[in-house]
């Protein structure tokens, strides 16, 4: 195992080190991407504010437990340096996604109090951090693959049942927070010298959960 | 290739907006995989005797499973504090079916509770000026010694006092307590959740005392949504009763009520119903049974061109309300209280014990 992660690491520096055929050089690539973004499980939510009902206030922060998959439809814009024509070091970028399909609403509780939840209100937010990747091109196609960090706020309504009735805060909106840790995987076809077509898979390594979502889609880029 | 994007982009956009489905998925409660959690049982039963019915359930291995103690409100207090049952042959009878319940593993336990001859419940005002009386009390207490042999223990249900009659309820207690030692002895508690109480005559209880004194309080969290049409439950209100109430009990333990009947809003008034009742009548009706948030059924009708709303409970709703009173929200020697055998759905036992460890 120890002599197997040297080789790993041995054959990466080679790959960032090594001088290429052409001159060193750092490339802006910026793209925009669409598609679907499954979640396996949907996260405990807490309150974002306090909800009054005539029964009780419900306080900031409650949490609210959750149940259920989702699948959200979104676009996402993100910047990447591109090295030596090979390595990808994915910036910074942003995604929105909301809920597409039909589903059941879903009954659970807060302090006692029962809630009732709609995951067709579900909606993610992702920041994207950093990361580190590479590419490689032959001829008119391209495929790369990198490992990049983010931040996801997840939000879905949320209201609470007093007596015959449900009630929620100004905003109506129940959110979580996570750390994302995503895996992208492209294969791109060039339409001209700056821009690519690509079709895009992301397993999210952490997502709200190990292993708790996957995105598919198409992404446009460019740059060289 | 661009107005192929464009146009896939379009059309997905056009169904990003997400839609319910028709059944609950559910994180509390009989659909969810949480099982309920496991709390001491208590079944209030309205009255001295039971029916063949309401053998017939207490016979259920799923019954015994979600209760072990019975309470019969059977006690009645005279004018003078008298309680019985005095006649022989009612004595002997009583003392037959509880020595059956107890073969059953029931512990049984009977209720003192307040109406008078109109069969009116909880004359607040009448019992107040009672319990003034410490003969009344002596007496009542009296009769609960010479009867304490044939139960396991006595429940005190006082609900409707001024708050002025706190300090006589005390004393009542107290001379209970003297009469009945070693037996149990509980009281029932008016649901407040604050002091002041939010509750006419809510302050008539002072639980610091009370403490002392008795072994379990019933914290009676039901009949929520009265005057007006409502379920007969809120849950999260309930556990802030229970809360409230554990705030000045110190370590004597506590039970949560959870209702078995159902309520009819009438323009006559308020009448308690059973689920089998309930039901009967919405089909008599042809009225569609439809579910409150909180997961209780109710429906509305008519009788002679007059409005009424009638809500009850069943396996469902009542999963709902135990599923959310989980350890985290009320520790585990927090029990329940079931109020009103023979009036739930009958295959409420055996749908919760089914999810209940």
């Amino acid at each position: 195992m120890a002599v197997s992660w040297r080789i790993a690491t041995g054959c990466l520096c080679a790959l960032v080190l090594l001088p290429g055929t052409a001159e060193a050089d750092e490339e802006l690539n910026v793209a925009v991407s669409w598609g679907l973004l499954h979640k396996r499980e949907l996260p405990a939510l807490r309150t974002t504010e306090e909800i009054e009902t005539p029964a009780r206030t419900i306080p900031k922060e409650a949490r609210i437990a959750n149940a259920g998959n989702v699948t959200m439809f979104g676009a996402a814009l993100d910047f990447a340096f591109v090295f030596d024509d090979r390595v990808r070091v994915p910036l910074l970028g942003f995604g929105f996604y909301g809920a597409i399909g039909s589903y059941a609403p879903t009954l659970s509780s807060v302090d006692g109090s029962l809630v009732r939840m709609r995951r067709s209100t579900a909606w993610e937010f992702d920041f994207l951090l950093p990361g580190i990747g590479v590419r490689a091109n032959m001829r008119r196609w391209m495929v790369a693959g990198d490992v990049r960090f983010g931040v996801g706020f997840l939000g879905q309504n949320a209201a609470v049942v007093a007596g015959g009735g449900t009630y929620t805060g100004e905003t109506g909106t129940a959110m979580a927070v996570s750390p994302l840790v995503d895996v992208n995987l492209m294969g791109c076809r060039r339409l001209d010298p700056f821009q690519r077509l690509c079709l895009q898979a992301t397993p999210r390594l952490w997502d709200f959960g190990a292993v708790n979502g996957f995105t598919i889609g198409m992404r446009w880029e460019l740059g060289p | 290739m661009r107005r192929t994007m464009l146009a896939s982009v379009i059309a997905l956009g056009l169904v990003a907006c997400g839609f319910d489905g028709d059944e609950d998925v559910a994180t509390v409660g009989l659909a969810s995989e949480t099982p309920l959690p496991k709390r001491d049982g208590t079944i209030v039963i309205d009255g001295c005797v039971i029916d063949t019915w309401q053998r017939s359930t207490l016979s259920q291995p799923s019954t015994r499973k979600m209760a072990r103690d019975l309470v019969f409100l059977c006690l009645v207090p005279r004018l003078d504090g008298i309680v019985g049952p005095r006649d022989p042959s009612a004595v002997t009878y009583l003392r037959a079916q509880l020595a059956d319940l107890r073969r059953e593993g029931y512990r049984v336990s009977f209720g003192v509770s307040f109406t008078d001859e109109s069969g009116v419940r909880y004359d607040g005002a009448q019992t107040a000026t009672q319990l003034a009386d410490s003969r009344f009390r002596t007496n009542v207490a009296n009769g609960m010694r010479e009867i304490a042999d044939l139960v396991d223990g006595f429940e005190i249900d006082l609900l409707g006092l001024p708050s002025g009659a706190a300090r006589d309820v005390t004393a009542l207690v107290q001379e209970a307590r003297t009469a009945v030692a070693p037996k149990r002895l509980a009281v029932f508690v008016p649901p407040s959740i604050s002091t002041p109480s939010d509750l006419p005559g809510g302050d008539a209880f002072d639980i610091v005392a009370l403490a002392k004194l008795v072994d379990r309080f019933h914290v009676s969290t039901l009949d929520y949504s009265e005057p007006n049409a409502g379920p007969v439950l809120d849950s999260g209100w309930a556990v802030d009763a229970v809360r409230h109430a554990r705030s000045k009990a110190g370590t004597t333990p506590l039970d949560i009520s959870m209702p078995l009947y159902g309520t009819d809003f009438g323009p006559r008034g308020l009448r308690s119903v059973t689920w089998l009742e309930a039901t009967a009548k919405a089909a008599e009706k042809q009225a569609r049974i439809e579910r409150g948030p909180s997961g209780a059924p109710f429906f509305r009708w008519l009788e002679l061109g007059q409005p009424h709303e009638t809500w009850f409970d069943d396996a469902v709703s009542t999963g709902l309300a135990l599923g959310a009173w989980n350890y985290g929200v009320l520790p585990p020697d927090v029990g329940v209280v079931f109020y009103g055998l023979g009036a739930e759905e009958p295959a409420l036992w055996d749908r919760l014990a089914e999810r209940t460890p």
